[in-house]
């Protein structure tokens, strides 16, 4: 039976019909346990940027898929040009190994996107849906996104402002967890970059703000200490981080200011983030000793050297993609002959039972075990290489012309449903 | 125990050559296995290399510091044990990248040339010489272990202040970290000069040999070199002062430290005069 999918997702539709089609687990559940039912196999992956159906099926059009996700979201037109991507057997396969690695997210090497996938096998199983095929094809994927992120770039660095942020702490700090950070403005920014610090385990963290309520209450969601703006010169001397993002018109740290927080510092490093426009920050400051002053421009440089980075890891990601597709290409290959290795072992299985049984009395109490060790033994290298011949022939047609000999010769077994 | 001393001779070099190939493709690439099996491959090389110093010891009937060479056998030992140390103590992203090569070139020579050299040093039975060699073999080996973060503290701290995000960005670790390291080398190397200088100036003392020493250039590069890095370490421990400041110092003292062993002990008239 051909493995189907179908894909909604970021290139082919926009927010309002990704927004529509989205499914959350319990939903997805249902989905799968009721009205897809229908389906040998099944298993449904929706996040905000996409939704696929995967699914066994005798039924080798992708359009099945599409109408009940149609019926599943009344209303949600699916079957526009360009609407839904579709894919059928091997290319069904290559397409959710790309999704696993990263490869079709909206910001390339994304991690988050493998959890989801996990995810979705994990409702796939509560729900019955996931047969043999999609649980491989499952497994491979997890596999290869995981090798895809160790052995090449793909998921490397950060990519965006507030994570580019932290990176940089991170490359001259290390450990952030004996460190103290200073955000100045509570901004969507600030809030923003304070966010990904407390995520990173800052040691400690101010906020100051001109509004001193304002400050609070992001100091609040944060877990910060809050503080006025006048507060931000003393806080230079103690902090290690200084995030800067307000919308003041005019530097609200001068060369002077800093100059003399580093003597106070005794030339203890100071990262200054200053990712407000205007800058917050006099960039003269940046020919200070022991001060490292970066801009926004200068965290979108790692933001674009990171994003380069994967990019340039494509190439490799897809090999290992294509490895993986043949391989799993091969394995289904090998399940056509599966019944007819079984069929074939448990044919020489009884045949050894029977004579071990039928001289049984001729055998020594004490040469028993070693007898049957022995016969067994003897049985699974006799079956060896035809086995392996049988798996290595694989494909449907092959398999068929090596598998119905055995049969008539051995006298075999019909396979179920022959 | 010849024939042991033969095969480890062999197998050494090719122990530190496994461990450096390994910190090059650590450093440079991004496999896990290579990072994951270095620190391992590096105790392998000090634990075959701590071998072959004791059965060369026993077939020589020496300590091994006799002559140049196995001088520098020691100093590649104790190179890597204070990097081993250190990198255990710091954490973090392996810097065995100039120290494991660096390593493999010392032992070369060592286990190469062991018969070609004439006699042991026969001042070496002197238990003061012997200290003063010791040390100094080991405060060496330290301080170039500190020199080598620092450099790398250098290099980083550039690329971070200049905004460029290329390779040792991404493959160094923290300057924060490469700070301890620089420092935590710099501390043991500091202490074991102050040792060689003191056990070379009792050594002299009991030679009736101290009026020649204001005029040994290598002694007075040496204290130059300990003064410079104990100003270092006072401006850290007494002023509190953390930035890179103590870094040039410290290689600023291995610089000097460098001229004083290299050329002037092998190009000037010296006491210390290398065979």
């Amino acid at each position: 039976m051909p493995i189907l999918a179908v894909s909604v997702n970021h290139r082919t539709a926009p927010v309002e019909v990704r927004e529509a089609l989205a499914f959350d687990p319990g939903q997805a559940r249902r989905f799968l346990a009721e009205e897809a039912a229908g389906l040998p196999e099944r298993i449904l992956l929706s996040t905000c940027n996409r939704t696929e159906l995967y699914a066994v099926t005798p039924n080798g059009d992708p359009g099945v898929l599409l109408d009940l996700l149609e019926k599943a979201r009344p209303g949600v037109e699916l079957d526009a040009p360009g609407r839904a991507e579709r894919y059928r057997d091997d290319e069904a396969v290559r397409h959710l190994l790309r999704v696993a690695c990263g490869l079709e997210s909206m910001v390339l090497g994304e991690a988050q996107i493998l959890g989801q996938v996990k995810e979705a096998g994990e409702l796939a199983a509560a729900a019955g849906a996931a047969g043999v095929l999609l649980r491989r094809a499952l497994e491979v994927a997890a596999r290869t996104a995981k090798k895809a992120r160790t052995s090449t770039a793909i998921g490397e660095g950060a990519v965006s402002v507030a994570s580019a942020a932290v990176e940089l702490a991170r490359r001259i700090y290390g450990d952030l967890s004996d460190r103290i950070a200073l955000v100045v403005g509570a901004g969507e920014t600030g809030r923003l970059v304070a966010r990904h610090l407390r995520a990173a385990g800052i040691g400690r963290m101010l906020l100051a703000n001109r509004t001193l309520g304002r400050a609070r209450e992001v100091a609040t969601e944060v877990k910060a200490e809050p503080r006025g703006l006048c507060g931000v010169p003393p806080a230079l001397r103690e902090a290690d981080i200084v995030v800067c993002s307000t919308a003041s018109e005019t530097p609200i740290l001068t060369e002077d200011e800093v100059r003399a927080a580093m003597r106070a510092r005794k030339d203890r490093m100071l990262l200054l983030l200053d990712i407000a426009v205007p800058r917050d920050v006099d960039p003269a400051a940046s020919r200070i000793a022991s001060v490292f002053l970066h801009d926004i421009d200068a965290l979108r440089d790692i933001v674009d050297a990171n994003l380069e980075l994967r990019r340039k890891a494509v190439p490799r990601v897809e090999a290992l993609v294509e490895e993986a597709v043949r391989g799993y290409a091969a394995w289904r290959r090998g399940l056509s002959v599966v019944p007819t290795i079984k069929a074939l072992r448990a044919r020489f299985e009884e045949i050894r039972e029977a004579e071990l049984k039928a001289n049984l009395k001729r055998v020594p109490p004490e040469a028993r075990e070693a007898a049957e060790r022995l016969t067994r033994s003897l049985v699974k290298r006799l079956l060896h290489t035809p086995s392996e011949r049988l798996r290595k022939a694989g494909g449907e047609a092959e398999g068929a012309a090596l598998s119905a000999p055995l049969r008539e010769i051995f006298d075999l077994p019909e396979e179920p449903g022959e | 125990m010849q024939t042991a001393v033969d095969v480890l001779s062999v197998l050494l070099p090719a122990c530190y050559a496994l461990a450096a190939a390994d910190s090059i493709v650590a450093f440079v690439g991004r496999s896990e296995g290579a990072r994951h099996f270095l620190r391992p491959l590096v105790i392998v090389a000090l634990g075959a290399h701590l071998l072959y110093l004791g059965l060369w010891a026993a077939v020589a009937h020496r300590c091994p510091l006799g002559t140049v060479f196995e001088a520098m056998g020691i100093m590649a030992f104790s190179i890597v044990a204070v990097y081993l140390a250190v990198e255990i103590r710091g954490g973090s992203r392996p810097t065995g990248i100039l120290i494991l090569p660096l390593a493999f070139v010392m032992v070369l020579p060592a286990v190469a040339f062991r018969w070609r050299e004439g006699p042991a040093n026969p001042h070496l039975s002197d238990p003061w010489f012997s200290l003063h060699t010791l040390a100094g073999v080991l405060g060496t080996a330290a301080l170039t272990v500190s020199f080598v973060h620092g450099v790398f503290y250098l290099l980083l701290y550039r690329e971070i202040k200049a905004h460029r995000f290329g390779r040792l960005f991404r493959r160094l670790p923290p300057l924060a970290v490469l700070h301890r390291k620089t420092h935590t080398a710099a501390v043991v190397g500091w202490a074991f000069l102050a040792v060689t200088i003191a056990a070379g100036y009792v050594w002299a003392a009991r030679h009736d040999a101290l009026e020649t020493l204001p005029a040994d250039p290598m002694f007075l590069l040496v204290v130059a070199a300990w003064l410079l890095y104990s100003g270092g370490l006072g401006v850290r421990f007494l002023g509190g002062w953390r930035g890179r400041y103590t870094v040039f110092l410290s290689v600023g003292g291995f610089t000097v430290l460098l001229v004083a062993l290299v050329i002037v002990a092998f190009f000037f008239p010296s006491l210390h005069v290398h065979r």
